[in-house]
């Protein structure tokens, strides 16, 4: 049955088995052309203690060739590093581009992750001095995990792939995105569902990817970070609009 | 009248242009910044980028079922089924705690071995045919710690958690 959005987009739910599996902020930035990724590595004094692995963050670039002669080349260069908790649940990742941290499952409140994330930027922040700040974006990917058997996906999900009656309605995979403008707060919603590898067999699982940013100069840390807290209401809403009452069900 | 033989390349070719000739730069244009985007999207995200790791992971297992007798060139015995699908159960809980192994690889003595590495740090959990399972952590050259897992989900856990802790001291 259709429910309609009186139902779902009235209030935010604290669920306490909400089903995010990873939560993140993301901060592009630009730093000057003199810092280097070993600026970043000094950032491993500072986060020692509460961060004590640290990874290079690698990019890949690849390049094949066809003709008269195929070839293919690879460079792998070292971008920034990747910091991972002891219990390896947070991660903050710093690179010349940007920054990243990321909350993993189990997921506490959007209080700690914004805190945290904070305090690690202010960190990145004072060791690259950004000349610009060009896009801030949270996202919160849910793994919803559906009991099998199970009727019809849309008894979950309200955004769902619409398939044509004239075809089969049974579902071996898929995988959606939509960009969806938000021009009251000059956003945008990346949203991506897919059907992935469940836990086990007796459960079907989708992925509700819920990235929105906003992509535009910001100058200070008051503007991404009253920004972000938009971002934060809107991700609820948007998690609201895509569940129906029988995943509130399960997760509450 | 047929076409003469050397002229058939050249009509199928006009037949069925190269694609990418067909579209066109003006298409192809948009699919670098396309998969840039995607890509950007999947190695910002922890999740993602697990999930993609792990399906190199499950790949790696799937490729033992072939095994035949005698795959490493001496006398060694393919992993069975009920290793593998032990294997494949750690695995799930690998999925769900976030730890990646670097390899999935046959036991010499008939099994499935999940390996990880991080610099000089190393530990497996090896599933045998006969379903003992063994957990093994060691540093460098120092000896190794070896103890019995059951197939149960607490000791799976547990094995899980003892072998984090050990490459992350």
């Amino acid at each position: 049955m259709l429910e309609s959005s009186a139902t779902t987009l009235t209030t935010h739910r604290h669920y306490t088995r909400a089903p995010i599996t990873e939560a993140l902020i993301d901060i592009q930035a630009s730093v000057p052309p003199d810092v280097m990724t070993d600026v970043l590595q000094l950032l491993r004094e500072d986060l020692r203690a509460d961060y004590p692995k640290m990874a290079p963050a690698l990019e890949f670039r690849g390049q094949l060739s066809a003709g008269e002669q195929v070839g293919a080349t690879a460079q792998q260069q070292v971008v920034g590093f990747v910091f991972y908790s002891k219990d390896q649940k947070q991660v903050a990742q710093v690179r010349r581009n940007g920054f990243t941290f990321s909350r993993l499952a189990p997921y506490e409140q959007w209080e700690s992750l914004r805190d945290e994330a904070r305090r690690l930027w202010d960190l990145y922040r004072l060791k690259t001095i950004p000349t610009a700040i060009s896009r801030v974006a949270l996202r919160y990917i849910n793994q919803i995990n559906i009991p099998l058997p199970m009727r019809d996906f849309r008894d979950y999900l309200r955004t769902f792939p619409e398939i044509s009656t004239d075809l089969p309605q049974a579902l071996s995979g898929f995988l959606m995105q939509t960009h969806i403008p938000q021009p009251d707060i000059s956003a945008q919603l990346v949203l991506t569902q897919a059907m992935v590898k469940p836990p086990d067999e007796f459960t079907s699982s989708v992925v509700l990817d819920i990235d929105v940013f906003v992509q535009a100069d910001l100058y200070d840390d008051e503007d991404i970070w009253g920004r972000l807290e938009l971002l934060r209401d809107r991700k609820n809403d948007v998690f609201e609009a895509c569940i129906t009452n029988q995943t509130r069900r399960m997760i509450i | 009248m047929p076409a003469p033989l050397q002229g058939i390349d050249r009509i199928d070719r006009l037949r069925h242009p190269p694609i990418c000739e067909e579209i066109g730069p003006d298409v192809t244009q948009y699919l670098p910044p396309l998969l840039e985007k995607i890509q950007a999207m999947r190695d910002r995200s922890i999740y993602w980028r697990a999930r993609q790791q792990f399906g190199v992971i499950y790949a790696e297992l799937a490729r033992l079922v072939n095994l035949k007798d005698g795959w490493d060139s001496y006398d060694a015995v393919p992993p069975s089924q009920a290793a593998i699908e032990t294997a494949e159960r750690i695995l799930a809980h690998l999925r769900l705690e976030m730890l990646l192994p670097n390899r999935v690889v046959p036991s010499a003595e008939g099994g499935v071995g999940i390996c990880f590495i991080d610099a000089d740090r190393y530990a497996d959990i090896e599933v045998f045919n006969d379903q003992e399972i063994l957990g093994t952590t060691y540093r460098g050259k120092s000896e190794p710690h070896v103890w019995e897992v059951t197939a149960s989900e607490e000791s799976i856990g547990e094995a899980i958690k003892q072998i984090r802790a050990h490459l992350n001291t």
